[in-house]
């Protein structure tokens, strides 16, 4: 009855509008900004938080989720000055990452292919 | 976004193997390769991506016509749930919440995003009767029970008791339960740098050296009876448990000023990461790899998509 639907952690509720990624400037502090990640958790957390502080323009980036039944996260910027807004250097480090993970799409079948070139065992010649 | 350079960094995939769960089954479910020049964030994020975000097919909806059995109709739903079905060609069926043949009601029926098992199994006069997973039939032969584990058992009948139901299995991920997750085992270690101080060593006598490296429990080290010398054997064992630090320091004490100058120094080599990929049949490890790496993929551009329309 109180149960919530278990979707709930991981898809988008579109309906009442919810949208990935909601910025907030910081107040208080220069060249600082909150993004909320909706239905995200330390999976993509974590990979952005630590490309973006290999970014020397970025001063100050960390993460949090706030509880496991609250499906967002909470990622805090600051860069170096004000030529460099915060939005930028996510999207950089996203670009980066996808990069990345692209690159490693190609290595690995790479891989798989230069394993095949060197063996043909016959029993592993049914595996593909 | 001119003056931001690119950050990103030239990761390698190398040296895979291919091994048996079972040895003799001749069913390679576990594969194990090592991904080099990455980020220790990269590899945590591929391994709970593996674990839980690859989609595969898993029985979600029990109808049950008859069950006369000794085990109650949730029991026997929730084991039906549990037995993992063959998942390669995921990627052409919808899940079962966006699908669009089917209503918003209680029953995904489609061919597009659900598929039908059917069980109908009684009791045999003469002796009791295993009902297992290969006495399934599905309106798919593409998906059903996994080869390997077609005799998971489901319930045992006696003369007299029957079971009739019909399953309908639906795409999922293991983020809305742990039925549909298609790895047993997915990990990833850290192969470390083993340095031995061998003037330290020498301080030890044979019996010194030999109880040393015996108090390795992964037995790391190796002692070699006859030149008297300690090598380091296997490193990939190493699970950095210190023993043979603690012990090396019980031996022959802390070293000066404060500083320990220990018998061994182990670090864990940067950058460098041995996965271990145990599928549970469903799909084959290498496709459990490719589809994480996709998903991972498929978030960063969902995200960099809302950032930029934000921006805009």
């Amino acid at each position: 009855m109180n149960a919530p639907e278990r979707t709930q952690a991981f898809v988008l509720d579109e309906d009442s509008g919810e949208v990935k990624i909601v910025y907030s400037a910081d107040t208080k502090v220069a060249n600082a900004g909150t993004f909320r990640l909706n239905k995200e958790d330390h999976t993509v957390g974590n990979l952005l938080r630590m490309q973006l502080l290999r970014d020397p323009n970025v001063r100050f980036a960390g993460y949090y989720h706030p509880h496991p039944l609250v499906y967002f996260l909470d990622m805090k910027i600051q860069t170096n000055n004000s030529t460099v807004a915060p939005v930028e250097v996510l999207s950089s480090a996203i670009e980066d990452l996808a990069n990345e993970t692209d690159h490693l799409i190609t290595q690995f079948q790479d891989a798989m292919e230069s394993w095949k070139r060197e063996n043909d065992h016959a029993e592993m010649a049914t595996q593909f | 976004l001119q003056n931001l350079m690119a950050l990103y960094r030239d990761a390698t995939v190398h040296s895979l193997s291919w091994k048996e769960a079972t040895t003799g089954n001749k069913i390679f479910s576990i594969l194990n390769f090592v991904l080099t020049g990455s980020d220790l964030s990269v590899a945590n994020t591929l391994r709970r991506t593996m674990i839980a975000e690859v989609p595969t097919f898993a029985i979600d909806q029990v109808h049950i016509q008859e069950n006369t059995t000794c085990l109650n109709d949730e029991f026997v739903a929730h084991r039906l749930g549990l037995i993992p079905l063959t998942s390669d060609t995921i990627d052409e069926y919808e899940y079962a919440r966006s699908c669009k043949n089917c209503t918003k009601e209680n029953l995904p029926t489609c061919s597009r995003c659900s598929i039908k098992l059917e069980l109908a199994v009684s009791g045999l006069p003469d002796k009791t009767t295993l009902v297992t997973a290969s006495d399934f039939h599905s309106s798919n032969p593409e998906v059903c029970p996994v080869p390997n584990f077609e005799k998971i058992p489901i319930v045992k009948l006696r003369k007299g008791q029957e079971l009739r139901l019909t399953c309908i299995a639906i795409k999922g991920t293991a983020q809305e339960h742990a039925k549909w997750s298609p790895t047993c085992c997915t990990v990833f270690r850290v192969e470390p740098d083993i340095e031995l101080n061998q003037t330290k060593l020498q301080l030890l006598g044979n019996e010194g050296k030999k109880a040393w490296v015996d108090s390795c429990p992964t037995r790391v080290f190796d002692f070699d009876e006859v030149s008297g010398n300690v090598s380091v054997a296997k490193p990939e064992c190493c699970t950095y448990c210190d023993e043979c630090i603690k012990d090396g320091r019980m031996r022959i004490g802390y070293g000066e000023g404060g500083e320990y100058d220990d018998l061994v120094t182990i670090r864990p080599q940067e950058g460098t990461f041995h996965f271990t990929i145990e599928g549970t049949g469903a799909m084959k490890p290498e496709q459990i790899f490719l589809t994480a790496i996709d998903r991972v993929n498929d978030k960063l551009k969902m995200m960099l998509d809302c950032l930029n329309q934000s921006m805009n």
